[in-house]
C-alpha cells in the first residue's frame, strides 16, 4: 500500500505550491508562535541534531517543483534548520513491509532510522512493545498544534510517543456514470448488480471495519464476534466474486472503468479527482474508517533531537499546509485550513474540501479501528491475508 | 602444660591423725579431669592470660555477630518488605486512587456532553465512547484497588461504597440520556443527581482511599528507616568488637595479622557500609519520588478535577440556559484551574515537563477562547450554540485533558522510578545481613582457634 501512488499531483496543486503558501499568512494566524532555535550541541541524551534518517511511505511528502522555483519540504528543512535528511521511501505496506522497520530499526542495537511512519495500529503495537522513544517535547513546541482528535487514543493518551503524519479516510469512491445512481451505503458495494466490478482494499482493519459498519457493529470498539461477522462478509464477497481485492492501484482501475466502485483512500481519490472530477468519494451513511500514519522514534535512535526538530517543523501549520496540498490527505495539524484559505483561490478550494476537512457531522461518522487482543488480531490478519491473492 | 604435685607439709604441722581408710582408688583419667576442672578451667577463660583473652573475646564477638545476624536480617527483611510493599501495593494504590477520580471526572464531563449533544438530536458518538470507556476504566480501577489495599478495613469499605455508587451513577446517566432522547423533562434532574453522586459519595470515598494510601506510604517509609538504623547500630557494635579482637590479637601475636579475623572485620565493615548506602539511597529515592513525582501527580490530578468540574458545570449551565459568565461556581473553578496550573508549573523540574506544562497552558487558553462566546451570551442555549460548543469547545477541552494525562503519565514515571530506585538496593540486603555475620562468626572462631593452636 502506498498512501499516495507515485504519479504526480494535479496541475492545480502544483501551481498552488508554486504560488507559494505565504509565510506571512501564517503569522497572522497566531498559531506558530512556537519557534525553535536549536542549541549547537543538542541534548546529550537526545543524540544528534543535524542528521536525520527517516523511513516513510512513497510519494508522501511534497517534492521541489519541477521548474525548481519552489523547494520541497526536505529542501526547506535543510535550508532552514540545517538538518540533513536521509529520506527513505521504501516503506510499502503494514504487513510484509513492516518487516523493514523490524529488521532495520527495532531489532538493531543501533537503528538505521531515527524516524519511521507506520500506520496507527502498527504504531500502537510498537508503543505497547516499548520499541519507541518518547517524543522530545522540549524540542517540539509545535506539539501544541496537534489536533486534539488524535490525542484520545487509549494506546497513547496525549500523544506522548507518536505524532500523526497524515490522516486518511477509507470510504467509497465510484464513477456515477457507471453505477447509474449515487452510492451512499457500504451495502452498495455488495449490490449484485455491481458484481465483479467492485474493489476491496487489502487491509484487514479497513475492509473488515467497513463490513462491520455495514453489519451495524462498531469497529472503534470491536468485539471478536463482530469482527468475525465482518470478516465472514468480506470472505463471502471475495469468494463469491462480488469484489476484487485491490491495493494502491484502485484509482487506476476506477479511472479506467475496470472498477465502477471501490473502497478507497481519501487522499489518492482526491488526486484522481484532479483529473476526473466526476469521480465521487463518499463517507457512507454507516460511517467510514479513519486511519493515520504516525511518526515514531525507534528505541535507541541516534538522532532523537533531530527527529524532534523535524517533527516540530512539519507541525508548523505553514509547513504542514504544503504537505497537505501535495498529498491530499487530512492534516492532523491545527491551523492548516486557515493557512490554505489565506493563500489564494487554489488554497480556498482545498480548504473547503469536505474530504480534507470533514465537518463535525462527518467526523462523527468516522471510526478508527479500536483493536482486539493481539492473538485475535493476528488470527484475523492471517485469515484475511489468505483471502488476498 | 600442667604439672600436678603434692604440696609439702609445713614443719609445725601437727602429727597426722591416723589416716582414714584409703578411698577406693579412682581411675587416673577421672582424677585428671577433676583437677583440670578445678584448676585449669578458670584459667582457660581468664582474660589475664592470652589464651583466655582470645577465648573470651572470640566468644563475645561471635555472640555480637550472632545478634547482628538475627537483628540485621530481620531488619533487612522488614526493610526490604516495607520498600517492596511500597513498590507493589502502596504506590500503585496511591496512583490508582488518582486514576479512579480522573476516570470518574472524565465520565462526568463526557456524559454531560453526550446528554448535551442528545438535546440537538444527534448524540456525540465519540463522547459517548469516551464516557463508556471512562466508566469501564473506573470500575476496573476500583477492582484493582481492592487488591492493592490489602486488609485495610477503611479502604475496603470505601471501595465497596464506590462500586455501589458507580452502578447507581451509571443508572442515572442512562436515565438522563434516555429522557433526553425522548425529550423528557427529567433529563437534567437525572444528570444533576449523577453529578452530585460523583462529587459527594464517589469523591469522598476516593479521598478516603487516597488518604489511607498516603498514610501507609508514610508508615512504610518510616518503618524501613527505623529498622535500618537499628541494624546499622548492631553492625557498629559488632564491628567495634571485631576491631577490639583484632587489636588485641595484633598486640599479643607479634603483630602477625590473623587473616580469618581480618576477613570477618572487613565483611562486617562492608555490611555496615552497604546498610548505610541502602538506607541513604532508599530514603533519597523515596523522598524524590514523593517530592518530584507524587506532589506533581497530586497537583496534576487537582488540575484535572477542577477542569472536569468546570466542563461539567458549563454543560449543565448550557442545558439550563444559564450561560451568564458571572456564574460564581464557574468563576471559582476557572480560578482553581489557573492556580493549579501555576502550582504545577512551579513543581516542574525538567525541560520536558516544562514544555508539557506550557502546552497545557496554551490548550487551556484555547478552551477558554472557544467557550468565551458561549458564556458571554445569556439565555437558553440553542441547538446551534450547543453544536458550536461541541465542535470547538469540547475539542479544545479534549486537547487540554489529554495533555494533562500526558503530564500525569510523565509524573507517574518519575514516581515509579523513584520507588524502583528505593527498592533496588534493599532487595538483596537480607542475604547480606545473614551471610556477612555468619561468615564473620566463622572467621572469628577459626581465627581464635588458630591462635590457640599456636599456643599449644
Amino acid at each position: 500500500m502506498t498512501r499516495r501512488r507515485a504519479g504526480g499531483p494535479t496541475v492545480s496543486r502544483r501551481s498552488f505550491l508554486k504560488g507559494g503558501l505565504g509565510l506571512g499568512a501564517v503569522g497572522a494566524l497566531g498559531l506558530t508562535g512556537c519557534s525553535f532555535t536549536p542549541s549547537s550541541g543538542g541534548g546529550s541524551d537526545l543524540g544528534g541534531t543535524t542528521q536525520l534518517r527517516m523511513l516513510n511511505w512513497s510519494d508522501y511528502i511534497d517534492p521541489p517543483s519541477e521548474d525548481g522555483s519552489s523547494p520541497g519540504t526536505l529542501e526547506r528543512v535543510r535550508a532552514e534548520l540545517g538538518l540533513q535528511v536521509a529520506y527513505d521511501e521504501s516503506y510499502a505496506d503494514s504487513y510484509d513491509g513492516f518487516q523493514i522497520i523490524l529488521d532495520r530499526a527495532v531489532n538493531r542495537e543501533n537503528p538505521e532510522f531515527d524516524l519511521v511512519v507506520p500506520v496507527n495500529w502498527r504504531a500502537a503495537q510498537m508503543i505497547a512493545s516499548d520499541w519507541v522513544e518518547p517524543i522530545p517535547l522540549e524540542l517540539v513546541p509545535n506539539h501544541v498544534n496537534l489536533d486534539p482528535a488524535y490525542m484520545s487514543n487509549s494506546w497513547d493518551r496525549g500523544s506522548r510517543y507518536q505524532m500523526p503524519w497524515q490522516t486518511g479516510i477509507t470510504g467509497i469512491a465510484y464513477d456515477p456514470a457507471l453505477t447509474g445512481r449515487p452510492l451512499t451505503s457500504i451495502n452498495d458495494l455488495f449490490d449484485p448488480r455491481f458484481k465483479g466490478r467492485v474493489g476491496l482494499l487489502g487491509e484487514m482493519r479497513e475492509a473488515v471495519g467497513l463490513a462491520m459498519l455495514a453489519n451495524g457493529d462498531d469497529p472503534s470498539r470491536p468485539t471478536v464476534q463482530g469482527a468475525e461477522a465482518g470478516l465472514n462478509r468480506v470472505r463471502e464477497a471475495i469468494q463469491g466474486g462480488q469484489v476484487k481485492v485491490v491495493s494502491d492501484d484502485f484509482d487506476d482501475k476506477l479511472a479506467s472503468g475496470e472498477l465502477i466502485a471501490t473502497m478507497a483512500w481519501s487522499g489518492d481519490t482526491a488526486v484522481l479527482q484532479g483529473d476526473r472530477p466526476d469521480i465521487e468519494f463518499v463517507i457512507p451513511d454507516e460511517g467510514a474508517i479513519q486511519w493515520f500514519d504516525a511518526m515514531v522514534i525507534p528505541k535507541r535512535a541516534a538522532n532523537i533531537a533531530a527527529a524532534g526538530r523535524f517533527m516540530n517543523y512539519v507541525y508548523d501549520p505553514a509547513n504542514a499546509a504544503r504537505i497537505t496540498a501535495y498529498v491530499g490527505y487530512i492534516s492532523p495539524v491545527l491551523g492548516v485550513q486557515d493557512v490554505l484559505r489565506a493563500s489564494g483561490p487554489d488554497g480556498v478550494a482545498l480548504a473547503d474540501s469536505p474530504v480534507l476537512f470533514p465537518d463535525a457531522a462527518a467526523r462523527n461518522r468516522l471510526f478508527t479501528w479500536g483493536g482486539l487482543d493481539p492473538e485475535t488480531e493476528t488470527r484475523l490478519d492471517d485469515e484475511f491475508l489468505r483471502l488476498v491473492p | 602444660m600442667v604439672t600436678i604435685t603434692s604440696p609439702p607439709r609445713p614443719p609445725h604441722a601437727p602429727a597426722a591423725t591416723p589416716a582414714p581408710a584409703p578411698p577406693v582408688a579412682r581411675p587416673a583419667r577421672a582424677r585428671a579431669r577433676e583437677l583440670v576442672a578445678r584448676d585449669v578451667e578458670p584459667r582457660r577463660w581468664s582474660r589475664s592470660n592470652s589464651p583466655g583473652w582470645y577465648r573470651v573475646w572470640a566468644v563475645l564477638t561471635a555472640a555480637t555477630l550472632a545478634v547482628l545476624c538475627a537483628v540485621g536480617s530481620a531488619a533487612a527483611i522488614r526493610s526490604a518488605g516495607a520498600t517492596g510493599r511500597i513498590r507493589s501495593d502502596t504506590a500503585p494504590a496511591l496512583l490508582g486512587s488518582q486514576d479512579l477520580f480522573g476516570s470518574v471526572s472524565e465520565a462526568n464531563a463526557s456524559a454531560t456532553a453526550v446528554v448535551l449533544s442528545g438535546a440537538t438530536g444527534a448524540e456525540d458518538r465519540s463522547r459517548r465512547s469516551l464516557y463508556v470507556e471512562a466508566l469501564n476504566r473506573a470500575s476496573a480501577q476500583t477492582e484493582e484497588l481492592s487488591t492493592l489495599v490489602g486488609d485495610d478495613a477503611t479502604s475496603r469499605d470505601a471501595l465497596k461504597q464506590i462500586a455501589v455508587a458507580l452502578t447507581t451513577y451509571s443508572g442515572h446517566m442512562e436515565a438522563s440520556r434516555r429522557e433526553n432522547a425522548l425529550r423528557g423533562t427529567e433529563a437534567e434532574a437525572e444528570l444533576r443527581t449523577a453529578l452530585d453522586l460523583a462529587s459527594t459519595d464517589i469523591a469522598g470515598a476516593v479521598d478516603t482511599v487516597t488518604e489511607r494510601s498516603q498514610d501507609r506510604f508514610a508508615e512504610e517509609r518510616q518503618r524501613g528507616r527505623l529498622i535500618t538504623l537499628v541494624a546499622a547500630g548492631c553492625a557498629v557494635v559488632a564491628l567495634a568488637a571485631l576491631i577490639r579482637l583484632q587489636a588485641g590479637t595484633l598486640a599479643r601475636s607479634n603483630r602477625i595479622v590473623n587473616l580469618p579475623m581480618a576477613a570477618a572485620t572487613v565483611l562486617v565493615a562492608l555490611e555496615l557500609v552497604v546498610l548505610g548506602y541502602a538506607g541513604v539511597v532508599r530514603s533519597t529515592a523515596l523522598g524524590r519520588a514523593e517530592s518530584d513525582g507524587y506532589r506533581a501527580i497530586q497537583a496534576t490530578a487537582l488540575l484535572q478535577r477542577s477542569g472536569f468540574q468546570l466542563q461539567s458545570q458549563l454543560s449543565l449551565d448550557l442545558l439550563a440556559g444559564q450561560t451568564d459568565n458571572s456564574d460564581t461556581r464557574r468563576l471559582q473553578l476557572t480560578g482553581s484551574v489557573n492556580s493549579n496550573l501555576a502550582a504545577l508549573s512551579s513543581i516542574a523540574d525538567t525541560d520536558r515537563e516544562r514544555a508539557a506544562i506550557t502546552e497545557l497552558g496554551i490548550r487551556w487558553d484555547r478552551y477558554q477562547q472557544a467557550t468565551a462566546p458561549l458564556v458571554e451570551g445569556k439565555g437558553a442555549a440553542t441547538p446551534a450554540t450547543i453544536r458550536e460548543f461541541q465542535s470547538s469547545g469540547l475539542s479544545a477541552f479534549n486537547g487540554f485533558n489529554t495533555t494533562i494525562e500526558s503530564v500525569l503519565l510523565d509524573n507517574r514515571s518519575q514516581f515509579t522510578q523513584g520507588v524502583e530506585d528505593a527498592d533496588r538496593p534493599t532487595r538483596w540486603l537480607p542475604w547480606l545481613a545473614v551471610i556477612a555475620p555468619l561468615v564473620g562468626i566463622v572467621g572469628v572462631l577459626v581465627g581464635a582457634q588458630r591462635r590457640l593452636g599456636d599456643y599449644k
